[in-house]
Order: structure tokens, then sequence, then C-alpha cells
């Protein structure tokens, strides 16, 4: 049964390489042969964990080598996507629930207004971001004073942009009647 | 047309950690344990080096009974020419940030 157990691993990845594309194959068995000089359970496990990972979704071929700045820019464009429809949505959701015109299709749900307040938080975010990532990467808060400048006026520009939109609108969220 | 981006920092790692001696084959898991980085990290760095023509890789050829082959890497000419310019950018980049970071002693 131990025995059985300690080739839990060895299977594991075993399968996951038995899936990688022809042309990967030679890394696969490479994993398999560092992985038989393993001993420790511990060791093996986290081995095989973040191997698997590899076989099941190896690097293609031509894919650009240093393609982390893009893939670090997507990121950061879906979690500002991700902020501004975290604010946005709540909004949304109101608008429908409290309007019953548009829940029986009398009028017309006003997507460019949702698109508006979507868009505005998401720049904020990515506009916001620099800032942070300098901070937590130790760069003193001054250390650019003019950008930084720059930077807080759009902000408060955005975000003062978004709360008289907010305000402006709130009848209409709450389901006032004749509000446009 | 092939852009070439700055190396990332575990990618930088990994050049150097093979850069410290050239001439030897390392093989995955010394370089997970030399570089800190995990193996889901280490190995498609290797995938992409060795695509780029950046890193040898040879298969081991004494083998000791009850194992198959290890997978051996070490850089060809061009990948340690790459590690040569990373290494030095890294040593102007910490220059760069001690000045920075160093306190301004004039009129205190």
């Amino acid at each position: 049964m131990a025995g059985y157990c300690a080739q839990i691993p060895e299977r594991l990845l075993t399968a996951a390489v038995r899936r990688m594309p022809a042309e990967r194959l030679e890394w696969g068995a490479a994993m398999l042969a560092e992985l038989a000089t393993l001993r420790q359970p511990f060791a093996r496990w986290q081995f095989v964990l973040g191997c698997a990972r590899v076989a099941l979704f190896p690097p293609r071929r031509g894919e650009f080598l240093m393609n982390d700045r893009m893939k670090h820019w997507l990121t950061t464009l879906g979690a500002a996507a991700l902020f501004g429809l975290l604010l946005t949505g709540p909004l949304a959701f109101m608008e429908w629930w409290n309007n019953s015109g548009i829940r029986s299709g009398e009028f017309q749900f006003p997507f460019l207004l949702f698109y508006w307040l979507w868009l505005q938080p998401t720049v904020f975010f990515l506009a916001a971001i620099p800032i942070v990532r300098g901070l937590r990467a130790g760069e003193a808060i001054l250390a650019h004073p003019v950008t930084l400048a720059l930077r807080v006026i759009f902000l408060a520009f955005v975000a003062a942009g978004w709360v008289w939109v907010i305000q402006d609108q709130m009848p209409c969220f709450l389901g006032a009647s004749n509000c446009d | 047309m092939q852009r070439n981006r700055p190396p990332s920092e575990q990618t930088t790692q990994v050049l150097l950690a093979l850069a410290e001696d050239p001439a030897a084959w390392r093989h995955g898991y010394d370089l997970c344990q030399q570089t800190g980085l995990k193996a889901g990290t280490l190995y498609p760095i290797l995938i992409r080096l060795a695509d780029r023509g950046w890193l040898e890789t040879e298969w081991e050829t004494e083998i000791p009974a009850g194992r198959p082959p290890r997978h051996l890497y070490r850089l060809t000419e061009t990948g340690l020419e790459q590690a040569t310019v990373l290494a030095a950018a890294k040593l102007q980049a910490a220059k760069a940030k001690r000045v920075r970071l160093r306190p301004r002693t004039e009129g205190a």
C-alpha cells in the first residue's frame, strides 16, 4: 500500500506528460527523469504539481520568450475591467430592477450610460496602479513629483466625473418616475 | 518579426544561475534549488530558452542503476552573452538604486 502511494506522483505526472504535444515530449521525459531522483514525499509532490501544470499547458513553439510583460498587462487590464464592473454592476442591477419599463421592454436599457460608468473606474484603476506599484516597490512617493501631480489631477477629474454622473442618475437607479 | 522584450526577473535568475559555471551541465531540480523557483516556473523558462537557442540540452550518458537518464542543461554562446549583458544591467540597476537611497548629508 505504501509503495503504491509513493508511486502516485509518478503516475500523475506520467498521465499529464502523455497529453503533451509530440515536440514537447522530450521535456516531459526530462521532468519524469528528474522526479525519479527525488526521495522526499513533500519535494516529490511539489515537483509533480508544478510539472503537471507545465505538461498540461506547455509553452507553445514560436511563443515569444519574454511574454511576461504582455501577461502582466493583460492581468492589469483584466483587474481594471473587473474593478469597473464591481462598481457599475450593482447600479446596472438597480436600474433594471427598479424600472418596470425596462423589464417589460417598454424602454431600452441605457447601455451607453453604463458603458461610460464602467469606463471611468476602469481608467481610474489603470491610472492609479503605477502609483501603487511604485510604493509597493519601495519607491519614494515624491520620486517623480510632476508625473505624480498630473496623475493625481487626472484621477481626481475621473473620480469627480463618475460621482457627478452617479449623483445625477441616482433617481433613475432608484426607480423614480419621469427621470432621464 | 521577433520582439526583444527585457527578460523577466525569473528568466534572469535562471540565466545567471546557469552562467555561474557555464561549462557545467546542470539539471532541473538543481536549478530549482539554486534559484528558489518552483518546477512549474522553471521548466517553461528552460523550454523557451532552448527554443531561442540560448540553452543547450543533453541526456545524461553515465546513468546509475535504477533510474532513467536525466536531462542536462547549459548555456550556449548566445545564452552566455545574454547572461553577461543581463548581469551587467542588474549590477548597474543595483548601483543606481544605492545612489538613490543614499541619504543626503549636505546641509544636514
